[in-house]
Formats: C-alpha cells, structure tokens, sequence
C-alpha cells in the first residue's frame, strides 16, 4: 500500500492527538492536563488540515486554542489542588468507567468498519472560508443569528456566576 | 486521498478516551477538558463526512463550526459554575458535592 504525504500526516498528527488525549485523561497534575489539552486541540486542528478544511482549522486553533484551553488553564489557576499531590485524580468508579469507555468504542469501531463509507470526492471546494461565510448569511443565517444570541447569554450566565458576592 | 473510515476511527477513540475520562475523573475542570475532548471527536465526523457528502457545499464544516461556537459557550458557563462552586464550598473535586443527595 503506497503512502502519499497527506495519508502519512494524517497518521502522525491523528497518533499525536490521541497520545496527548491520553494525557490529558492521566496527568496527575491538572496544570499539564489543560497543556495536553491545548496539544491535543491542536492535533485535531491538524488533522482539519489533512481533510482540507483550513477555514475549520482556524477556527479551531483561535477559538479553541486559543480561548477555551487557556480558559481551562484560568480555572485551574484559580481553583486549588494543582499540583494533584493531595488527592487521586481518579474516581474509585474507574473500573467501571473502562469497560464502559471501550465498550461504547468498540461498538463505534464495530460499526464503523462494516459501513460502506462514501469515498471523498475529489472536486471539493478549495475557498472553505467563502463558502462557509457565504453558508452562513444564506443558508444558516438563522442558526448563525440564534447562535450569537447562545454567546450573548452565555457570556451574561458566565460572568453572572463566577462575580463576587458583595454580601 | 485519505479514506472515510481513518478520521472516523480517529474520532471514535478520540470519543472513547474522552467518554472514559469524563466518567473517571474526579476533578470539576478535568470532566470539563474531557467534554472538550468528545465534542472534537464529534468534529472530527463532521468534517471528515463533509467531504465525503457535500464536498461543494461544506455542510459538515459548517456545523463544526456551529458545534465549536457552543462548546466555546459551554466551557465558558461550566468553569463560570466550576468557579462559583471553588468560591461557595472550596472543593471541586465532584465526588465531594452533594449538596442534593440525602
């Protein structure tokens, strides 16, 4: 079987993601966890890269990335425990979580590999960034506009619940 | 060309792993990375059959882009609660808060 470039990418970008999703799972210290975190956001925003979604790629290295790993890394500066020394950083129900965990992925994969998937076509849109903009003020304008109003309340909720209490 | 089933198989792990921290973690903000985790894994099938189904509209990428801009919501809301919790009992460790189990 011959490896082109762009298989060879996906491959090492997608063992990167998962190794450091791993991680993010068993760092002991909650610190590193939001850093694996940080590197596995950025292996998927590579593996959009290797599909050719670059506008998608983007705005998941600025929005998430860029705002909702350091927003973690925010939290745990301001929680306590960082370092994880003082408590397991596993539940005792993990032994039931495992089989759980592999049982729903085996089912996925299990399904998966008997599917006739849809080969990907080769004439697909190379401006992802015109056609997403153009799919959203046509097509999607009212999911793009309710979406807005989603950010709206929830910057509102967030900033409600974490103000100090002036009692 | 990469074939349909390698990002979904990606994203099925990617899913597992994350399933598997979300339900063994203790941590408040480390349940919430592990949701961050299955909501990429979901991305991940929407950009992988975006190409495969609607490779001229972008119908996939569009919704990813969707999904991300509510997980940006979530998280933000989540570590607003994480936070408040932090402040009212100074425990995030999820096991310890139940204030509704009698």
């Amino acid at each position: 079987m011959n490896v082109t470039w762009e298989q060879a990418a996906f491959l090492g970008f997608g063992a990167l993601t998962l190794a450091a999703a791993l991680l993010v799972v068993f760092s002991r210290n909650l610190f590193h966890a939001a850093l694996w975190l940080a590197a596995t956001l950025t292996g998927v925003a590579c593996i959009y890269v290797t599909l050719h979604a670059e506008f998608v790629a983007m705005s998941q290295m600025i929005v998430y990335v860029g705002a909702v790993a350091v927003l973690m890394l925010f939290a745990v500066f301001l929680t306590e425990d960082v370092v994880g020394q003082k408590s397991r950083r596993l539940r005792s129900a993990w032994v039931f979580a495992l089989p759980v965990a592999v049982a729903v992925c085996a089912i996925l994969l299990r399904w998966f590999s008997g599917y006739p998937w849809k080969p990907p076509a080769s004439d697909h849109a190379t401006d992802t960034a015109g056609v997403i903009g153009i799919a959203f003020i046509q097509r999607y304008l009212f999911a793009f506009e309710l979406t807005s109003i989603i950010l709206l309340a929830a910057l509102i909720g967030a900033i409600f619940l974490a103000r100090e209490e002036k009692a | 060309m990469i074939p349909t089933w390698w990002p979904v198989t990606l994203s099925a792990l990617l899913f597992g792993i994350g399933l598997f921290g979300l339900l063994s973690r203790r941590n408040a903000i480390a349940i919430l990375m592990c949701i961050e985790l299955m909501l990429n894994a979901a991305n991940i099938n929407l950009v992988a059959f975006s190409r495969a189904v609607t490779p001229q509209l972008l119908t996939g990428q569009v919704f990813a882009i969707f999904v991300m801009a509510i997980a940006a919501a979530e998280a933000a809301v989540g570590l607003a609660i994480v936070i408040a919790l932090y402040r009212n009992r100074e425990r995030i460790v999820v096991d310890e808060v139940d204030l509704l189990r009698w």
